[in-house]
Parts: C-alpha cells; structure tokens; sequence
C-alpha cells in the first residue's frame, strides 16, 4: 500500500505522498521550534527506509513554507548527507519567486551532486 | 501563552521586553513587521529583517542564563542609513559561552562573503552526529540572509548585548 499521510507539530504540516518512482514530502506552515528535528528526523528516517530498498527519489516541495528557523535546516542538511552516501536520490523544491527562500536555497545548492542524485531546483 | 511588553520608542523604533520562554519569541515578528513597514521598507526587506530578529531572539532564549521575572530585551530602530536590531540578555558568567561566541563571530567575519559562511557552517552541520539545537547556523544565517554585521558586547551585570546592523 502507497504511503500517503500527513504530519503535522504546531504549525509546520508535512504531506507525505508515494507514487511508483517518488517519495514525496510537501511542506506548509511555518517551523519555528527550538528542536525541529525531534519532529523532522523520525520523518526523515521512515522515508529513507521507504525509498532506499526501493529505489525510489525522495522529493521534498518547500514552495508553501512560510518560515523556517535556522535549526530546521540541520536536519535537512544530514538528510542529504544520509542520502548522498545511501545513494537515494533526493530533490529539494523552492519558491524562487520569493526573496526568503531564493537565499536559503541557494545555499542549500552546495550539496548537489554532478550526476543530479542531489538536485535543489526553484520552481 | 507569552505575553511581550511593547513598548513604542516613535514611529521607526520599539521596543520589546519578554519573557525568556521559546513560545515568546515569535511573538516578537507582528511588532518587528509593523515597525518596518511604518518605516517605508520593501516587503523582502521587512521579511528579512524579522527573521533576523528572530534569530536573535533564539539564540538569547537558548544560551542566556535568566533569573526569575528577567525579560529578554528587543530592540528596532530604522534611520535613513540603517536598521539596527539589537537584543539583551543575562548571561550569567559563563566565560566559556562567551569565548564561543566571540569566535563565532570573528569567523564569520572572516569571509569576504557571509554566503561562503553560510555554505561552509552548512557543510559542517551536515558532517556532524545531531545535535540538538546547537547548529550555528543562526548568526551565519543573520550574516548572509539578512546581511546584517553582527557586534556584541557584555556590561559589568552580565548582560550580552547583540546587534545586527542592516545598512540600507
């Protein structure tokens, strides 16, 4: 059964998604918690176990995000190490109409991989 | 629910004094808003400017060390220049703290592009086991997203005042 279910900590929803080929993650709200990786890693860590033996790419849409806090990007930043060296595929969408996550994400781009496994895109 | 104290210093400044609890300082954004856009800036400006206020913020809640009924102290002002955002609070006697924190700013300091800080703090989180709520990512972030300098002092109470200053 594809995995389909929707996980929400205060004001920060993440809409999980599965098709054939794509894990995917939607986010929306704002992450604003002094440890959002008590939230985030265990999500984190069911979706690598879901993609991995499968073979399929994890994609996360940020496009909806309000806000995040600084120290939601640390446990992005290991997932992406966690991937690159699982070998999983892992695509980061953003909003680059908007100023805020233009920059974020930009940054984030440090950590794409030249055959495309790790890929950060504005959409 | 945190109550904040908001206290208007005129039209382009305020002030805010809160508690040190995490749920207080998002509190702080609705006020930091209204006082940017009262001065004139762009929206992108104001966005960015909030989240440095934010960030500061945080930082404050996470390493001060309060005593009861101590509030945390937040303050904006916009000049035709400058915007300076500058936030207090206790930190106790912690040398140690402070010697961190020192370096973390004459590190980030060390880049010609605070963006070069940012890729480079990012790399280093990511290489490291997790732990919780101590990324320094924050002042990095203030750096680079909100392209503020960042300064800091301590008085003889103890007091760490730190200021980002957005050059407009």
């Amino acid at each position: 059964m594809a995995l389909r279910h929707r996980y929400a900590d205060k004001e920060l929803v993440i809409d999980a998604a599965e098709d054939a080929a794509t894990v995917r993650l939607t986010w929306s709200g704002k992450s604003t918690e002094r440890e959002p990786g008590r939230f985030l890693v265990p999500i984190f860590t069911d979706v690598l176990a879901l993609a991995t033996p499968a073979g399929k790419r994890i994609a996360m849409d940020f496009t909806a995000v309000e806000y995040m806090n600084s120290s939601t990007f640390t446990p992005i930043v290991k997932l992406l190490d966690e991937a690159r060296r699982a070998g999983v595929s892992v695509l980061l969408e953003f909003d680059g109409a908007r100023k805020w996550q233009a920059l974020s994400f930009s940054a984030l781009r440090a950590f794409e991989t030249p055959d495309g496994r790790i890929a950060v895109r504005s959409r | 629910m945190s109550v904040i104290e908001v206290i208007s210093l005129g039209t382009h400044a305020v002030e805010l004094r809160m508690p040190p609890v995490w749920d207080a300082v998002k509190s702080a954004w609705e006020p930091c808003q209204a006082t940017l856009r009262a001065a004139g800036l762009p929206d992108d400006e104001i966005y960015s400017l909030c989240m440095v206020g934010q960030e500061l913020l945080e930082n404050a809640v996470k390493y001060g060390a309060h005593t009861a009924g101590e509030p945390v102290r937040f303050e904006l002002r916009v000049s035709r220049d400058d915007v300076i955002i500058e936030v207090k609070n206790s930190v106790g006697v912690d040398p140690v703290r402070l010697r961190q924190f020192d370096r973390a700013i004459q590190w980030i300091r060390g880049f010609q592009d605070p963006f070069e800080a940012y890729v480079e703090r990012m790399k280093v989180v990511s290489a490291q086991p997790y732990a919780q709520g101590q990324s320094g990512l924050g002042l990095t972030r203030i750096a680079y997203e909100g392209r503020c300098s960042l300064d800091f002092y301590v008085d003889e109470s103890n007091t760490l005042a730190v200021s980002a200053v957005y050059r407009r």
